[in-house]
């Protein structure tokens, strides 16, 4: 609701009510409302919810609470493919025969999902996920896809090197109705499947033998969870560019007040994710009116000097 | 109905970790595993959990190849207690045993959390239901999750299908009052008619408490039989290479005591006895 209300125009409640409920309001406003502020609420809501709970299950399946979907390569692959689209494609003139709204997400996409399969291929050994492969390949991609964007970005012209920065960043505000149309089922598909995981997520809590011991089969459900991580995070990185800690913030948050249950943190993960990154963009859009901070550089700002006191805050509860 | 391993080998890293090996746990029996680091016990006690498959022999449970059970079928008539617990997420020990019931048949939430408080208590841990996992000692951590795989075979199968239980060392990080207390509590489960093997480090211990006794060495059975019959002196030191007396008093269990190594001045170690 906040994020209809605020913006450069000064638009009323009342009014956004009205404009909501159809009525014919003063033209500008109607348009601003509809087609800026509703699809970047929406988008917030999805991409929040998708992203937080996509960290929660990827916490569950790696049984590692630092785990989020960055970290098995995701967002390097995307970010990769991203920079390399936007400098390349000047000199090419790409985006004069397709627009850069649809290439770049689709480049994306592909990259993060690339990287991801790269990085669970290495770790499948003996026809088995090893976790700390998986973990270190996702490093060392996330790495040598860091140095492809610094290789990148010091050829780049400074427009590109512009565009670079504000996608490195991530933003809210490049999508519209068409995106989302695309994007929704992506996002939404995550979102409803991966609750439907929370028992076996719970039975992985005690260890991956024991969680075999139970009847779960634990090869199919890693497999089964990781392509829902992918489909919502590299979804996510395609649309708003990357945006970080929300993956990872969320489900320790929710952890904290509710207990490591899944059949309770997915949901709820999902609700205060989506309710984060609204509240989230919004301020983004208000700190630096009329110009707007990048949304990646605000979550990170905040989130992680909160992970560092919740942190030292767990690490006093151990010791004490 | 029974348990059934026949003819088992396994290899590992070009080692051969179990060589033939056959054992047959019956329900309402005990039967403990004995033997000394790295004779295959663990191995052994993995292939039964259909967890690894052997590269030579079989496992049966009631009658059926563990190949042919499906995954919940097989965990509604098993459940396996490893060494090893690496929770580390902050569950109550509620919590945690309620995660045993994963494969069962659902009940009502009343019934539910009645099995997991029969479970805590039969584990000899009701007071522990309410605490976090993670702040619990090694020692309490072990019989909570004891009593979560107690739970996993808490309730008899239809048709009579009989129910078994493997525990890798579960007196592991007990002291001596809990060891005896986790063995008084599978006797009782024995009694209502669980099969159990249980891997065991004390030969006293498995005196007491089992009805058979299988001893491994070197991934080769070395004997199996009746806990008197197989647990004798020159067994044990065949088994684990040191002298031991076993000590009868006034006509009660034999007790197994182990002898002074006599200190050689030089040469090779050599037992005198």
């Amino acid at each position: 609701m906040l994020g209809l209300l605020t913006g450069p125009l000064d638009i009323s409640a009342r009014e956004v009510a009205a404009i909501l409920a159809g009525a014919d309001a003063a033209e500008p406003h109607a348009v601003t409302v509809l087609d800026i502020r509703l699809p970047r609420v929406l988008l917030a809501l999805l991409i929040g919810a998708a992203l937080a709970q996509a960290g929660a299950a990827l916490q569950g399946i790696f049984r590692n609470p630092l785990a989020e979907p960055g970290l098995i390569g995701i967002s390097s692959g995307a970010a990769l493919a991203a920079v390399a689209v936007i400098v390349l494609s000047e000199p090419a003139g790409l985006f004069e025969l397709v627009p850069a709204r649809v290439v770049l997400p689709l480049a994306t996409f592909a990259g993060g999902a690339a990287a991801t399969a790269l990085v669970l291929r290495l770790a499948l050994v003996d026809g088995q996920t090893r976790i700390a492969t998986l973990l270190l390949s996702g490093l060392a991609l996330n790495a040598i896809a860091g140095a492809g964007i610094g290789f990148f970005s010091h050829v780049a012209s400074d427009s590109a090197l512009r565009s670079v920065t504000f996608w490195m960043f991530g933003s809210l505000g490049r999508a519209g109705w068409a995106e989302i149309a695309i994007a929704a089922p992506l996002l939404v598909l995550p979102i409803l499947l991966l609750p439907r995981e929370a028992r076996a997520l719970n039975a992985l809590l005690l260890g991956e033998a024991e969680a075999g011991h139970l009847g779960v089969d634990v090869e199919r459900l890693k497999r089964r969870v990781t392509l829902l991580v992918v489909l919502a995070a590299g979804a996510a990185v395609a649309l708003a560019g990357i945006i970080a800690f929300v993956g990872l913030l969320v489900p320790h948050l929710v952890r904290l007040a509710v207990g490591p249950d899944h059949r309770h943190l997915l949901p709820l993960s999902a609700l205060a994710g989506a309710l984060l990154l609204t509240l989230a963009d919004t301020a983004s859009r208000v700190v630096l009116m009329p110009t707007e901070l990048p949304i990646g550089i605000l979550t990170a700002l905040v989130g992680g000097p909160f992970f560092l006191a919740l942190l030292l805050h767990r690490q006093r509860e151990i010791d004490a | 109905m029974s348990y059934a391993a026949r003819e088992l080998s396994f290899r590992a890293g070009g080692r051969l970790l179990l060589d033939g090996v056959s054992l047959n746990l019956q329900p309402g029996q005990v039967h403990a595993l004995l033997g000394p680091n790295g004779a295959g016990k663990t191995t052994l006690l993995r292939l039964l959990a259909g967890e690894q498959r052997p590269h030579s022999g079989s496992v049966e449970l009631n009658a059926r190849a563990l190949a042919d059970l499906g995954a919940r079928e097989l965990a509604r008539q098993r459940a396996v207690l490893p060494q090893a617990h690496g929770l580390s997420f902050a569950c109550t020990g509620a919590q945690v045993v309620a995660l045993g019931r994963l494969p069962c048949p659902r009940h009502s939430a009343e019934h539910e959390a009645r099995i997991v408080h029969d479970a805590l208590e039969l584990a000899g841990v009701g007071a522990l239901a309410g605490r976090s996992y993670p702040t619990l000692s090694g020692g309490e951590r072990a019989r909570v999750q004891f009593a979560r795989v107690v739970a996993q075979v808490w309730e008899p199968l239809a048709d009579g299908v009989a129910r078994f239980l493997l525990l890798d060392e579960p007196t592991a990080s007990l002291d001596l009052a809990h060891q005896h207390d986790c063995l008084r509590a599978v006797t009782e489960l024995a009694r209502r008619g669980l099969g159990v093997l249980v891997i065991l480090h004390d030969p006293n211990l498995a005196l007491r408490y089992a009805n058979q006794v299988t001893l491994l060495r070197e991934g080769r059975l070395l004997a199996s039989g009746a806990p008197e019959q197989v647990i004798t002196a020159e067994a044990l030191e065949q088994l684990y290479g040191v002298p031991v007396r076993l000590v009868r008093a006034n006509g009660g269990l034999p007790v197994v005591t182990v002898c002074d190594r006599p200190t050689p001045p030089a040469g090779p170690a050599r037992s005198a006895h």
